[in-house]
Protein backbone atom coordinates (compact mmCIF):
# COMPACT_ATOMS: atom_id res chain seq x y z
CA UNK A 1 0.00 0.00 0.00
CA UNK A 2 1.18 3.39 -0.62
CA UNK A 3 1.48 6.00 1.92
CA UNK A 4 0.27 9.36 1.26
CA UNK A 5 2.71 11.53 1.09
CA UNK A 6 1.43 14.20 2.40
CA UNK A 7 0.78 12.68 5.21
CA UNK A 8 4.42 12.02 6.04
CA UNK A 9 5.21 15.55 5.36
CA UNK A 10 5.50 17.81 8.44
CA UNK A 11 3.09 20.41 7.25
CA UNK A 12 0.20 18.70 6.86
CA UNK A 13 0.78 16.06 10.27
CA UNK A 14 -1.53 18.29 12.33
CA UNK A 15 -4.48 18.69 9.66
CA UNK A 16 -4.78 15.60 8.55
CA UNK A 17 -5.20 12.89 11.82
CA UNK A 18 -6.22 10.03 9.57
CA UNK A 19 -6.10 6.46 10.33
CA UNK A 20 -5.85 3.08 8.79
CA UNK A 21 -8.46 0.93 8.31
CA UNK A 22 -8.56 -2.51 9.31
CA UNK A 23 -10.72 -3.48 6.45
CA UNK A 24 -9.02 -2.62 2.85
CA UNK A 25 -12.35 -2.44 1.00
CA UNK A 26 -12.21 -3.87 -2.79
CA UNK A 27 -14.36 -1.61 -5.44
CA UNK A 28 -16.65 -5.18 -6.77
CA UNK A 29 -17.53 -4.79 -3.15
CA UNK A 30 -18.28 -1.55 -2.47
CA UNK A 31 -21.86 -0.44 -1.66
CA UNK A 32 -21.67 2.69 -3.44
CA UNK A 33 -19.90 1.52 -6.47
CA UNK A 34 -23.05 2.07 -8.41
CA UNK A 35 -22.84 5.39 -7.49
CA UNK A 36 -19.39 6.67 -8.31
CA UNK A 37 -18.03 7.95 -11.64
CA UNK A 38 -16.32 4.71 -11.81
CA UNK A 39 -20.39 2.90 -12.59
CA UNK A 40 -19.80 2.05 -16.58
CA UNK A 41 -16.09 0.67 -15.98
CA UNK A 42 -15.96 -3.09 -14.61
CA UNK A 43 -15.47 -2.78 -10.54
CA UNK A 44 -12.68 -5.75 -11.24
CA UNK A 45 -10.71 -3.39 -14.21
CA UNK A 46 -10.83 -0.41 -12.11
CA UNK A 47 -9.43 -2.23 -9.20
CA UNK A 48 -7.01 -3.97 -11.08
CA UNK A 49 -5.46 -0.49 -12.33
CA UNK A 50 -5.71 1.28 -9.10
CA UNK A 51 -3.49 -1.07 -7.20
CA UNK A 52 -1.90 1.77 -5.05
CA UNK A 53 -4.90 3.24 -3.62
CA UNK A 54 -5.08 3.36 0.03
CA UNK A 55 -8.17 3.84 2.78
CA UNK A 56 -8.74 6.32 5.74
CA UNK A 57 -10.92 6.70 8.35
CA UNK A 58 -11.62 10.36 8.22
CA UNK A 59 -12.70 11.72 12.14
CA UNK A 60 -15.59 14.33 12.12
CA UNK A 61 -14.21 17.80 11.91
CA UNK A 62 -10.82 17.00 10.48
CA UNK A 63 -9.61 18.55 7.35
CA UNK A 64 -9.37 15.85 4.02
CA UNK A 65 -7.36 17.76 2.02
CA UNK A 66 -6.54 21.74 2.15
CA UNK A 67 -6.91 24.73 -0.35
CA UNK A 68 -3.66 25.50 -2.14
CA UNK A 69 -2.40 22.11 -1.35
CA UNK A 70 -0.37 19.88 -3.95
CA UNK A 71 -3.15 17.34 -5.15
CA UNK A 72 -1.35 14.19 -5.22
CA UNK A 73 -4.42 11.98 -6.26
CA UNK A 74 -8.51 11.63 -5.68
CA UNK A 75 -10.69 11.00 -2.93
CA UNK A 76 -13.39 8.64 -3.39
CA UNK A 77 -16.38 8.88 -0.55
CA UNK A 78 -16.97 5.48 0.64
CA UNK A 79 -18.87 6.39 3.49
CA UNK A 80 -19.69 9.73 5.41
CA UNK A 81 -20.32 13.74 4.14
CA UNK A 82 -17.86 16.12 3.81
CA UNK A 83 -18.34 19.62 3.31
CA UNK A 84 -15.90 22.00 0.60
CA UNK A 85 -15.20 25.56 1.35
CA UNK A 86 -12.85 28.13 -0.06
CA UNK A 87 -11.03 30.91 2.20
CA UNK A 88 -12.34 34.37 1.01
CA UNK A 89 -10.59 37.73 1.76
CA UNK A 90 -9.63 38.46 5.28
CA UNK A 91 -9.62 35.08 6.02
CA UNK A 92 -13.07 34.36 5.78
CA UNK A 93 -14.72 30.75 4.99
CA UNK A 94 -17.28 30.01 2.53
CA UNK A 95 -18.51 26.52 2.40
CA UNK A 96 -20.36 26.27 -1.14
CA UNK A 97 -20.96 22.66 -1.42
CA UNK A 98 -21.72 19.07 0.35
CA UNK A 99 -20.68 15.83 -0.88
CA UNK A 100 -21.66 12.28 0.46
CA UNK A 101 -21.09 8.50 -0.21
CA UNK A 102 -19.97 8.38 -3.59
CA UNK A 103 -18.88 11.59 -4.48
CA UNK A 104 -15.05 12.26 -6.27
CA UNK A 105 -13.03 15.10 -4.42
CA UNK A 106 -10.41 16.83 -5.82
CA UNK A 107 -10.90 15.93 -9.24
CA UNK A 108 -10.23 19.31 -10.74
CA UNK A 109 -6.73 19.46 -8.23
CA UNK A 110 -4.83 16.91 -10.61
CA UNK A 111 -6.20 18.29 -13.80
CA UNK A 112 -5.49 21.75 -12.93
CA UNK A 113 -1.89 22.88 -14.29
CA UNK A 114 -0.69 24.30 -11.42
CA UNK A 115 -1.94 20.58 -9.82
CA UNK A 116 -3.15 22.56 -6.26
CA UNK A 117 -6.14 21.55 -4.75
CA UNK A 118 -8.41 24.60 -4.88
CA UNK A 119 -11.07 24.18 -1.77
CA UNK A 120 -10.63 22.68 1.82
CA UNK A 121 -12.58 19.12 2.76
CA UNK A 122 -13.64 19.09 6.10
CA UNK A 123 -15.27 15.86 7.40
CA UNK A 124 -19.09 16.59 8.32
CA UNK A 125 -19.23 13.10 10.15
CA UNK A 126 -16.57 10.47 10.95
CA UNK A 127 -16.28 9.34 7.43
CA UNK A 128 -14.32 6.89 5.09
CA UNK A 129 -12.43 7.59 1.67
CA UNK A 130 -10.25 5.71 -0.78
CA UNK A 131 -7.17 7.95 -1.89
CA UNK A 132 -6.24 7.04 -5.56
CA UNK A 133 -3.08 8.27 -6.66
CA UNK A 134 -3.27 10.83 -9.78
CA UNK A 135 -1.01 8.78 -12.03
CA UNK A 136 -3.40 5.72 -11.35
CA UNK A 137 -6.23 7.83 -12.26
CA UNK A 138 -4.82 9.45 -14.92
CA UNK A 139 -4.10 6.01 -16.37
CA UNK A 140 -7.47 5.32 -16.07
CA UNK A 141 -8.46 8.13 -17.76
CA UNK A 142 -5.98 7.60 -20.73
CA UNK A 143 -7.49 3.47 -21.03
CA UNK A 144 -11.00 4.18 -20.63
CA UNK A 145 -12.48 6.86 -23.26
CA UNK A 146 -15.56 6.85 -21.67
CA UNK A 147 -14.60 7.35 -17.93
CA UNK A 148 -13.12 10.47 -19.97
CA UNK A 149 -16.33 11.71 -20.89
CA UNK A 150 -18.13 10.91 -17.69
CA UNK A 151 -14.95 13.02 -16.11
CA UNK A 152 -16.20 15.59 -18.51
CA UNK A 153 -19.57 15.61 -17.67
CA UNK A 154 -18.99 15.50 -13.82
CA UNK A 155 -16.62 18.31 -14.50
CA UNK A 156 -19.46 19.99 -16.71
CA UNK A 157 -22.56 19.54 -14.04
CA UNK A 158 -20.18 20.86 -11.20
CA UNK A 159 -19.12 23.97 -13.22
CA UNK A 160 -23.30 24.51 -13.75
CA UNK A 161 -23.98 24.04 -10.23
CA UNK A 162 -21.30 27.08 -8.92
CA UNK A 163 -22.80 29.00 -12.20
CA UNK A 164 -26.12 28.39 -10.53
CA UNK A 165 -25.64 28.91 -7.23
CA UNK A 166 -23.51 32.19 -8.28
CA UNK A 167 -27.17 33.24 -10.63
CA UNK A 168 -28.77 32.48 -7.24
CA UNK A 169 -26.88 34.38 -5.06
CA UNK A 170 -27.30 37.69 -7.21
CA UNK A 171 -30.32 37.53 -7.95
CA UNK A 172 -32.41 35.50 -5.02
CA UNK A 173 -33.65 37.27 -1.08
CA UNK A 174 -31.95 36.12 1.83
CA UNK A 175 -35.19 34.28 2.55
CA UNK A 176 -35.12 32.54 -1.09
CA UNK A 177 -31.22 31.49 -0.80
CA UNK A 178 -31.99 29.74 2.59
CA UNK A 179 -34.28 27.52 0.89
CA UNK A 180 -31.84 27.16 -2.02
CA UNK A 181 -29.91 26.16 0.99
CA UNK A 182 -32.48 23.23 2.28
CA UNK A 183 -32.86 21.99 -0.90
CA UNK A 184 -28.85 21.50 -1.65
CA UNK A 185 -28.65 19.32 1.94
CA UNK A 186 -31.83 17.59 0.78
CA UNK A 187 -30.18 16.79 -2.33
CA UNK A 188 -26.64 15.94 -1.59
CA UNK A 189 -27.33 14.31 1.94
CA UNK A 190 -30.69 13.03 1.60
CA UNK A 191 -33.93 12.22 3.58
CA UNK A 192 -34.04 10.77 6.95
CA UNK A 193 -37.52 10.14 6.63
CA UNK A 194 -40.76 12.00 5.17
CA UNK A 195 -40.25 15.60 5.31
CA UNK A 196 -37.18 15.38 7.63
CA UNK A 197 -33.21 16.10 6.21
CA UNK A 198 -30.92 13.29 6.55
CA UNK A 199 -28.42 15.60 8.49
CA UNK A 200 -28.54 19.03 10.56
CA UNK A 201 -25.84 21.45 9.72
CA UNK A 202 -25.08 24.01 12.61
CA UNK A 203 -26.21 27.91 11.83
CA UNK A 204 -22.72 29.34 10.63
CA UNK A 205 -22.68 25.94 8.19
CA UNK A 206 -26.28 26.89 6.55
CA UNK A 207 -25.15 30.80 6.81
CA UNK A 208 -21.87 30.11 4.66
CA UNK A 209 -23.87 27.81 2.27
CA UNK A 210 -26.48 30.22 1.63
CA UNK A 211 -24.28 33.47 1.55
CA UNK A 212 -25.92 35.41 4.29
CA UNK A 213 -24.46 36.04 7.77
CA UNK A 214 -24.98 33.95 10.94
CA UNK A 215 -27.32 36.68 12.63
CA UNK A 216 -29.54 37.18 9.46
CA UNK A 217 -29.93 33.03 9.09
CA UNK A 218 -31.32 32.68 12.92
CA UNK A 219 -33.64 35.89 11.74
CA UNK A 220 -34.91 34.34 8.62
CA UNK A 221 -34.83 30.87 10.61
CA UNK A 222 -36.99 32.47 13.29
CA UNK A 223 -39.45 33.89 10.85
CA UNK A 224 -40.28 31.04 8.85
CA UNK A 225 -40.11 28.46 11.79
CA UNK A 226 -42.95 31.26 13.26
CA UNK A 227 -45.21 30.59 9.81
CA UNK A 228 -44.75 27.01 10.13
CA UNK A 229 -42.75 26.52 6.72
CA UNK A 230 -40.06 24.84 8.70
CA UNK A 231 -38.91 23.00 11.73
CA UNK A 232 -35.62 23.12 13.32
CA UNK A 233 -35.39 21.11 16.26
CA UNK A 234 -32.02 20.15 18.06
CA UNK A 235 -31.21 17.26 15.98
CA UNK A 236 -33.47 17.57 13.02
CA UNK A 237 -34.46 19.76 10.11
CA UNK A 238 -37.57 19.37 8.46
CA UNK A 239 -39.95 21.19 5.48
CA UNK A 240 -43.84 21.70 6.74
CA UNK A 241 -44.57 24.26 3.92
CA UNK A 242 -43.67 22.43 0.85
CA UNK A 243 -45.30 25.09 -1.25
CA UNK A 244 -42.98 27.48 -0.04
CA UNK A 245 -39.98 25.72 -0.35
CA UNK A 246 -41.00 24.90 -4.06
CA UNK A 247 -41.89 28.65 -4.57
CA UNK A 248 -38.35 29.73 -3.68
CA UNK A 249 -36.07 26.94 -4.93
CA UNK A 250 -37.67 25.69 -8.00
CA UNK B 1 -25.58 39.08 -41.36
CA UNK B 2 -22.79 37.55 -42.62
CA UNK B 3 -19.73 38.55 -44.94
CA UNK B 4 -17.91 36.67 -47.58
CA UNK B 5 -14.44 35.91 -46.96
CA UNK B 6 -11.49 33.24 -46.57
CA UNK B 7 -12.28 30.44 -44.03
CA UNK B 8 -8.92 30.70 -41.75
CA UNK B 9 -6.68 27.46 -42.26
CA UNK B 10 -6.27 25.24 -38.33
CA UNK B 11 -2.62 24.70 -39.54
CA UNK B 12 -1.61 27.94 -39.88
CA UNK B 13 -3.73 30.16 -37.31
CA UNK B 14 -1.80 31.64 -34.51
CA UNK B 15 -4.29 31.28 -31.46
CA UNK B 16 -3.75 27.11 -31.87
CA UNK B 17 -0.72 27.90 -29.47
CA UNK B 18 -1.70 27.27 -26.32
CA UNK B 19 -5.48 25.81 -27.37
CA UNK B 20 -6.71 22.53 -26.91
CA UNK B 21 -6.06 22.15 -30.69
CA UNK B 22 -2.04 22.62 -29.89
CA UNK B 23 -1.51 18.80 -29.26
CA UNK B 24 -3.03 17.98 -33.15
CA UNK B 25 -1.17 16.86 -36.22
CA UNK B 26 -1.05 18.27 -39.14
CA UNK B 27 -2.89 16.08 -41.07
CA UNK B 28 -5.70 16.07 -38.11
CA UNK B 29 -5.75 20.03 -38.41
CA UNK B 30 -6.09 19.92 -42.20
CA UNK B 31 -8.50 17.74 -41.87
CA UNK B 32 -10.45 19.93 -39.41
CA UNK B 33 -9.95 22.88 -41.65
CA UNK B 34 -11.50 20.88 -44.72
CA UNK B 35 -14.98 20.50 -42.35
CA UNK B 36 -15.16 23.33 -40.26
CA UNK B 37 -16.79 27.29 -40.92
CA UNK B 38 -16.08 30.40 -40.22
CA UNK B 39 -18.66 33.11 -39.84
CA UNK B 40 -18.35 37.54 -39.31
CA UNK B 41 -20.80 38.51 -36.71
CA UNK B 42 -21.43 42.01 -36.21
CA UNK B 43 -20.94 43.92 -32.71
CA UNK B 44 -23.91 42.85 -30.50
CA UNK B 45 -24.87 40.15 -32.51
CA UNK B 46 -26.48 37.04 -30.55
CA UNK B 47 -23.73 33.41 -31.23
CA UNK B 48 -25.73 31.43 -29.20
CA UNK B 49 -28.95 31.75 -27.16
CA UNK B 50 -29.11 30.34 -23.35
CA UNK B 51 -31.64 26.99 -23.48
CA UNK B 52 -30.49 26.41 -27.75
CA UNK B 53 -29.54 22.68 -28.32
CA UNK B 54 -25.98 22.72 -29.11
CA UNK B 55 -24.68 21.92 -32.45
CA UNK B 56 -21.12 21.96 -32.45
CA UNK B 57 -18.20 23.89 -30.90
CA UNK B 58 -17.35 27.48 -31.61
CA UNK B 59 -13.74 28.88 -31.92
CA UNK B 60 -13.00 32.47 -31.73
CA UNK B 61 -10.63 33.51 -34.64
CA UNK B 62 -10.72 37.51 -33.61
CA UNK B 63 -12.84 39.56 -31.27
CA UNK B 64 -14.15 39.90 -28.48
CA UNK B 65 -17.28 38.12 -27.03
CA UNK B 66 -19.47 38.46 -23.86
CA UNK B 67 -21.08 35.22 -22.24
CA UNK B 68 -24.19 36.04 -19.97
CA UNK B 69 -26.70 34.60 -18.76
CA UNK B 70 -30.33 36.27 -19.26
CA UNK B 71 -31.68 38.09 -15.95
CA UNK B 72 -34.67 40.07 -15.30
CA UNK B 73 -35.19 43.63 -16.31
CA UNK B 74 -32.47 43.71 -18.50
CA UNK B 75 -29.78 42.93 -15.28
CA UNK B 76 -28.08 39.82 -17.21
CA UNK B 77 -24.98 38.49 -15.45
CA UNK B 78 -22.11 38.25 -17.63
CA UNK B 79 -20.13 34.64 -16.75
CA UNK B 80 -17.60 35.12 -19.08
CA UNK B 81 -15.55 37.21 -21.42
CA UNK B 82 -13.95 35.35 -24.54
CA UNK B 83 -11.30 36.55 -26.94
CA UNK B 84 -9.18 35.50 -29.93
CA UNK B 85 -7.70 31.57 -29.63
CA UNK B 86 -11.12 30.88 -27.14
CA UNK B 87 -13.70 28.09 -27.10
CA UNK B 88 -17.23 28.97 -26.64
CA UNK B 89 -20.38 26.37 -26.38
CA UNK B 90 -17.95 23.09 -24.94
CA UNK B 91 -19.79 22.50 -22.20
CA UNK B 92 -23.06 21.84 -23.61
CA UNK B 93 -21.13 19.91 -26.28
CA UNK B 94 -19.89 17.36 -23.95
CA UNK B 95 -22.65 17.33 -21.66
CA UNK B 96 -25.25 17.23 -24.11
CA UNK B 97 -27.67 19.73 -22.21
CA UNK B 98 -28.91 23.29 -23.54
CA UNK B 99 -27.05 25.82 -23.35
CA UNK B 100 -26.59 27.46 -19.75
CA UNK B 101 -26.10 31.27 -21.26
CA UNK B 102 -25.55 33.29 -24.03
CA UNK B 103 -22.80 34.82 -26.15
CA UNK B 104 -23.24 37.84 -27.85
CA UNK B 105 -20.42 40.07 -29.91
CA UNK B 106 -18.51 43.13 -27.98
CA UNK B 107 -17.00 43.79 -31.05
CA UNK B 108 -17.16 42.37 -34.84
CA UNK B 109 -16.14 39.11 -34.65
CA UNK B 110 -14.74 35.84 -36.89
CA UNK B 111 -15.46 32.71 -35.00
CA UNK B 112 -14.96 29.19 -36.21
CA UNK B 113 -17.16 26.59 -35.89
CA UNK B 114 -16.59 23.09 -35.53
CA UNK B 115 -19.85 20.52 -35.53
CA UNK B 116 -20.14 18.31 -32.48
CA UNK B 117 -19.56 14.72 -34.25
CA UNK B 118 -16.03 15.88 -35.41
CA UNK B 119 -15.56 17.59 -32.04
CA UNK B 120 -15.82 14.37 -30.41
CA UNK B 121 -14.49 12.20 -32.87
CA UNK B 122 -11.56 13.88 -32.29
CA UNK B 123 -11.77 13.51 -28.63
CA UNK B 124 -11.85 9.88 -28.79
CA UNK B 125 -9.05 10.11 -31.60
CA UNK B 126 -6.95 12.38 -29.97
CA UNK B 127 -6.60 11.62 -26.13
CA UNK B 128 -4.29 14.60 -25.63
CA UNK B 129 -6.74 16.74 -26.63
CA UNK B 130 -9.11 14.97 -24.19
CA UNK B 131 -6.79 15.73 -21.08
CA UNK B 132 -6.43 19.70 -22.19
CA UNK B 133 -10.29 19.78 -22.53
CA UNK B 134 -10.28 18.38 -19.29
CA UNK B 135 -7.95 21.08 -17.93
CA UNK B 136 -10.01 23.72 -19.36
CA UNK B 137 -13.20 22.38 -17.27
CA UNK B 138 -10.69 22.40 -14.80
CA UNK B 139 -9.97 25.76 -14.67
CA UNK B 140 -13.57 26.62 -15.13
CA UNK B 141 -14.41 25.29 -12.31
CA UNK B 142 -12.03 26.85 -9.93
CA UNK B 143 -12.82 30.40 -11.86
CA UNK B 144 -16.89 29.59 -10.82
CA UNK B 145 -15.32 28.59 -7.37
CA UNK B 146 -13.61 31.90 -6.65
CA UNK B 147 -16.50 34.03 -8.38
CA UNK B 148 -19.34 33.01 -5.81
CA UNK B 149 -17.12 32.87 -2.83
CA UNK B 150 -16.13 36.49 -4.31
CA UNK B 151 -19.90 37.25 -4.63
CA UNK B 152 -20.89 36.39 -0.87
CA UNK B 153 -17.95 37.88 0.54
CA UNK B 154 -16.48 41.05 -1.56
CA UNK B 155 -18.07 44.08 -1.38
CA UNK B 156 -18.93 46.24 -4.93
CA UNK B 157 -15.64 48.28 -4.86
CA UNK B 158 -13.37 45.34 -4.77
CA UNK B 159 -15.36 43.76 -7.01
CA UNK B 160 -15.12 46.86 -9.43
CA UNK B 161 -11.33 46.57 -8.72
CA UNK B 162 -10.78 42.96 -9.44
CA UNK B 163 -13.32 43.25 -12.69
CA UNK B 164 -11.13 46.12 -14.41
CA UNK B 165 -7.98 44.00 -13.89
CA UNK B 166 -9.57 41.25 -15.17
CA UNK B 167 -10.67 42.60 -18.36
CA UNK B 168 -7.19 44.13 -18.78
CA UNK B 169 -5.45 40.99 -17.94
CA UNK B 170 -7.77 39.40 -20.70
CA UNK B 171 -8.03 41.77 -23.59
CA UNK B 172 -4.71 43.27 -22.89
CA UNK B 173 -4.33 47.37 -23.74
CA UNK B 174 -3.98 49.06 -27.03
CA UNK B 175 -1.67 51.70 -28.57
CA UNK B 176 -2.93 54.35 -26.40
CA UNK B 177 -2.76 52.31 -23.18
CA UNK B 178 -6.24 52.08 -22.81
CA UNK B 179 -7.92 48.82 -21.79
CA UNK B 180 -8.85 47.39 -25.31
CA UNK B 181 -12.29 46.41 -24.57
CA UNK B 182 -15.34 48.59 -25.45
CA UNK B 183 -17.80 47.76 -22.61
CA UNK B 184 -20.69 49.78 -21.39
CA UNK B 185 -21.30 50.60 -18.03
CA UNK B 186 -23.88 48.16 -17.84
CA UNK B 187 -21.53 45.86 -19.07
CA UNK B 188 -19.17 46.54 -16.36
CA UNK B 189 -22.68 46.00 -13.60
CA UNK B 190 -23.41 42.88 -15.37
CA UNK B 191 -19.70 41.38 -14.71
CA UNK B 192 -19.68 42.51 -11.31
CA UNK B 193 -23.27 41.72 -10.14
CA UNK B 194 -24.95 45.45 -9.37
CA UNK B 195 -26.70 47.95 -10.74
CA UNK B 196 -25.73 49.86 -13.87
CA UNK B 197 -25.59 53.53 -10.86
CA UNK B 198 -23.45 51.46 -8.66
CA UNK B 199 -21.13 50.72 -11.17
CA UNK B 200 -21.00 53.96 -12.42
CA UNK B 201 -20.34 55.76 -9.06
CA UNK B 202 -17.79 53.10 -7.93
CA UNK B 203 -16.14 54.12 -11.53
CA UNK B 204 -16.31 57.52 -10.85
CA UNK B 205 -14.91 57.02 -7.32
CA UNK B 206 -11.92 54.86 -8.97
CA UNK B 207 -11.63 58.03 -11.40
CA UNK B 208 -11.52 60.86 -8.97
CA UNK B 209 -8.80 59.10 -6.55
CA UNK B 210 -6.83 58.76 -9.64
CA UNK B 211 -6.72 55.23 -10.14
CA UNK B 212 -7.94 54.88 -13.54
CA UNK B 213 -8.74 57.45 -16.20
CA UNK B 214 -12.08 57.42 -18.53
CA UNK B 215 -12.70 59.26 -21.55
CA UNK B 216 -15.82 57.25 -22.58
CA UNK B 217 -15.68 53.89 -22.64
CA UNK B 218 -12.35 53.63 -23.16
CA UNK B 219 -10.65 53.46 -19.74
CA UNK B 220 -6.44 53.31 -19.03
CA UNK B 221 -5.32 51.97 -15.53
CA UNK B 222 -3.26 54.65 -13.78
CA UNK B 223 -1.91 52.81 -10.76
CA UNK B 224 -1.87 49.38 -11.33
CA UNK B 225 -0.82 48.84 -8.21
CA UNK B 226 -3.44 50.68 -6.08
CA UNK B 227 -5.40 48.79 -7.96
CA UNK B 228 -4.83 45.67 -7.51
CA UNK B 229 -4.72 46.52 -3.59
CA UNK B 230 -8.20 47.65 -3.42
CA UNK B 231 -9.11 44.33 -5.64
CA UNK B 232 -7.47 42.48 -2.70
CA UNK B 233 -5.43 40.83 -5.41
CA UNK B 234 -1.65 40.17 -5.10
CA UNK B 235 0.76 42.24 -7.80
Amino acid sequence: MIVLQKVSSSKFLTIIDMKKASMFPQCDHCPVFRETLFRNCPANVVEDNIKEKAYYTVPRGKLLFMEGEIACGVYCISSGFFKLRKKGEKGRIHTFDLAKAGSLLGTHGIMSRDSRFSVTAVALKNSHVCFLPKVSFLRLIHKFPDFSFQMMDHLCSQIKYMENRTENIYKMSHEQRFAGTLYLLAKRLGWKEQDILDFNLPKKDLAELSGVGEKTISRIIGKIRENGKFRNMAKETGILDWDWFRFCCL
Amino acid sequence: MTKKFDTPLCEVCESRVGSIFSSLGKDALEEMSMQKNCNFYKRGQTIFYEGNRSSGLYCVFQGKIKVFKLGDEGRDQIVRLAKKGDILGYRALISGEVYSASAAAIEDCMICFISRSLFLEYLERFPQMTMKVMRLFSLDLKKAESRLTDLTQKPVRERMAEAICMIKETFGVDKEGNIDANLTRQEFANIIGTTTETAIRFLSNFKKEKLIDMNGRKIRILDQGALLREANLWD
